[in-house]
């Protein structure tokens, strides 16, 4: 009896079942389609979307979960041998998804030198980081990319004690620091292990009025750097960074703020090592590359024959007497025969931009430009020869980055991934 | 004796006028750094700085750089900080510019530009954001 109760019982589930099943699957499907054709969307606007929409798709992606993930892994290609493919906002997520062969594979193409989106991997492992990668992460300071270097800094944030021995790895670090970005992070994290004192680095920040050429460094490293101070200490006093420190208003905010950086730090500061840069007078010649692969350039030459290199022109060179005076004619002869052209290539992360500012003060551009991908040929002739003759102007044995490059051979290096060999 | 009474009344009445007409002339030109654009904090969604906001409708006057790789004979482009246009991923760090007589020529040089400002978020028909900073000009600067 029990038996053929047990029997009608399992009869009538299956029945259920049975029925039930088709309803099931017919109303998961509509969904998992639904997702699918999301994910799929969401990875294609991620790659070729419009500018301001991929980095919003490749977020939404992360959004749809397990039916994203399996489509991403997919687009990363067996072993995520075609995560380069994905571009710069797709790798920077990649690590979100919380999937370990995602995130080994994120971590192999930050240790790959010639993958081209490193910034955008060490960006995505730092908001993801974890206690087991801080080794990796210091390692990372002496990476040749501020933008690596400054996701390093993140990342041992989350996973960095703090302890004293950290906070003076650290403390050495910055000292060498040439970049604005990863200093500023740097001296954030300091504040947030107890040492307040090195906000007076970022205070310094507020004097600046630093230009390359038309791009306002100056104005943006005082405009971040307030953002930074005002997290910190609220109160900045009336002080805006849209108005030159110069005035007597900025001056005075500026000093009520470092008064209350000195208070915060306990009544004793660190030495400032940048000091707040001026506009370089007299350039004439500039020379900017940025480069996904070999990190970011900007040399001027000017009149009274001085070669200023690194962010802020902080670094100087003292060139033979004459040599701008001979550059200028020479190079108007190379460029001569490009007439109007200004442009070659196509939008990328790899930038050559070569200025000339002539005696009226008007400035002339010529500008090289590619994706991750290399282009033969890409610099025209003439541009090739002007280049070939300002690279030979650089000294050969001054280092001024943090690699172990020489700045002569550190710029080839660029102007060779990004417009090709010189001649 | 009315009169003396009504003097300061109507003095601070113009002081206030004077005053409303500086915070906001509508009809002057204002400069407006990309710096400051820029450096708002912002995410989808969120809500812009009141200052920021105070653009909105006004004729403005801004300068920047055409977004390396603006497609010829446009009737829109993207202003950026450099030339480069690097890391203008970020909605707040690039201005639409619409040209309502004009078409794109890239040029690498700096442009100054003056024309109606607008702000707000403006969604594609996926409901991603576009754009924030938008402009009208009538013609590129030759």
């Amino acid at each position: 009896m029990r038996r053929a109760r047990a029997l009608l019982l399992g009869s009538c589930l299956l029945t259920c079942l049975g029925l039930a099943a088709p309803l099931v699957s017919q109303e998961a499907e509509p969904v998992d389609a639904e997702v699918a054709a999301k994910a799929e969307k969401y990875l294609e606007l991620a790659q070729t979307g419009r500018i301001p929409v991929r980095p919003q798709a490749a977020r939404r992606l992360i959004g749809l979960g397990e039916p994203a993930l399996e489509r991403v892994r997919q687009a990363c290609g067996p072993e995520g041998s075609k995560l380069a493919g994905l571009g710069t906002h797709l790798v920077e997520v990649l690590p979100e998804f919380g999937d370990a062969e995602l995130r080994a594979w994120s971590w192999r193409s930050l240790r790959d030198l010639d993958f081209p989106w490193r910034p955008a991997a060490a960006r995505g492992l730092a908001v993801t980081a974890v206690e087991a990668e801080a080794g990796d992460y210091w390692s990372l300071l002496d990476d040749h990319l501020a933008p690596v270097r400054a996701a390093a800094i993140e990342a041992l944030g989350r996973v960095g004690s703090g302890d004293e021995l950290q906070r003076a790895r650290l403390v050495d670090h910055l000292q060498r620091e040439g970049d604005d970005i990863a200093r500023r992070a740097g001296v954030l994290l300091l504040d947030d292990w107890g040492e307040p004192g090195y906000l007076i680095w970022l205070v310094e920040d507020l004097r600046r009025t630093d230009a390359y050429f038309q791009i306002p460094f100056g104005e943006q490293a005082r405009y971040q750097s307030a953002r930074a101070l005002e997290k910190r200490l609220g109160d900045l006093h009336g002080y805006d960074p849209g108005t030159s420190p110069l005035e007597k208003a900025s001056a005075q905010a500026i000093e009520a703020i470092a008064a209350t950086v000195l208070e915060r730090a306990g009544g004793e500061l660190p030495e400032v090592l940048f000091r707040a840069a001026e506009p370089i007078e007299g350039n004439v010649i500039g020379l900017e590359l940025r480069s996904c692969r070999e990190g970011t350039f900007f040399l001027s030459w000017s009149r009274d024959d001085v070669l200023h290199f690194g962010q802020a022109g902080r670094h100087e060179w003292r060139l033979e007497a004459g040599t701008v005076a001979r550059l200028e004619p020479a190079l108007a002869a190379c460029l001569a025969p490009l007439e109007d052209e200004r442009f070659w290539g196509a939008a990328g992360c790899d930038l050559e931009h070569l200025r000339l500012v002539d005696r009226e003060g008007a400035t002339r551009s010529y500008l090289v430009s590619k994706g991750p991908e290399a282009v033969p040929e890409l610099r025209p002739e003439a541009l090739d020869r002007a280049v070939a003759l300002l690279v030979e102007t650089l000294p050969e044995t001054l280092s001024p980055s943090q690699s172990d490059g020489q700045l002569r051979d550190d710029v080839r290096r660029a102007l060779l991934s990004i417009g090709g060999p010189l001649e | 004796m009315r009169h003396l009474l009504r003097l300061p009344s109507t003095l601070l009445f113009g002081a206030l006028l004077l005053a409303v007409g500086n915070a906001t002339p509508r009809e002057d030109v204002l400069q407006v750094s990309l710096q400051k654009l820029m450096n708002v904090e912002w995410n989808p969604g969120d809500e812009l700085p009141e200052d920021i906001k105070a653009y909105d409708g006004q004729r403005v006057e801004i300068s920047g750089f055409m977004r390396t790789g603006t497609t010829e004979g446009e009737t829109w482009f993207d202003l950026t900080n450099d030339s480069c246009g690097c890391g203008t991923g970020k909605l707040q760090h690039f201005v639409r510019v619409s040209l309502t007589d004009d078409r794109t020529r890239f040029d690498p040089g700096e442009l100054v530009l003056t024309g109606s400002f607008e702000v707000s978020e403006k969604e594609d028909e996926d409901g991603f954001v576009e754009s924030l900073y938008r402009m009208k000009i009538e013609k590129l600067p030759r």
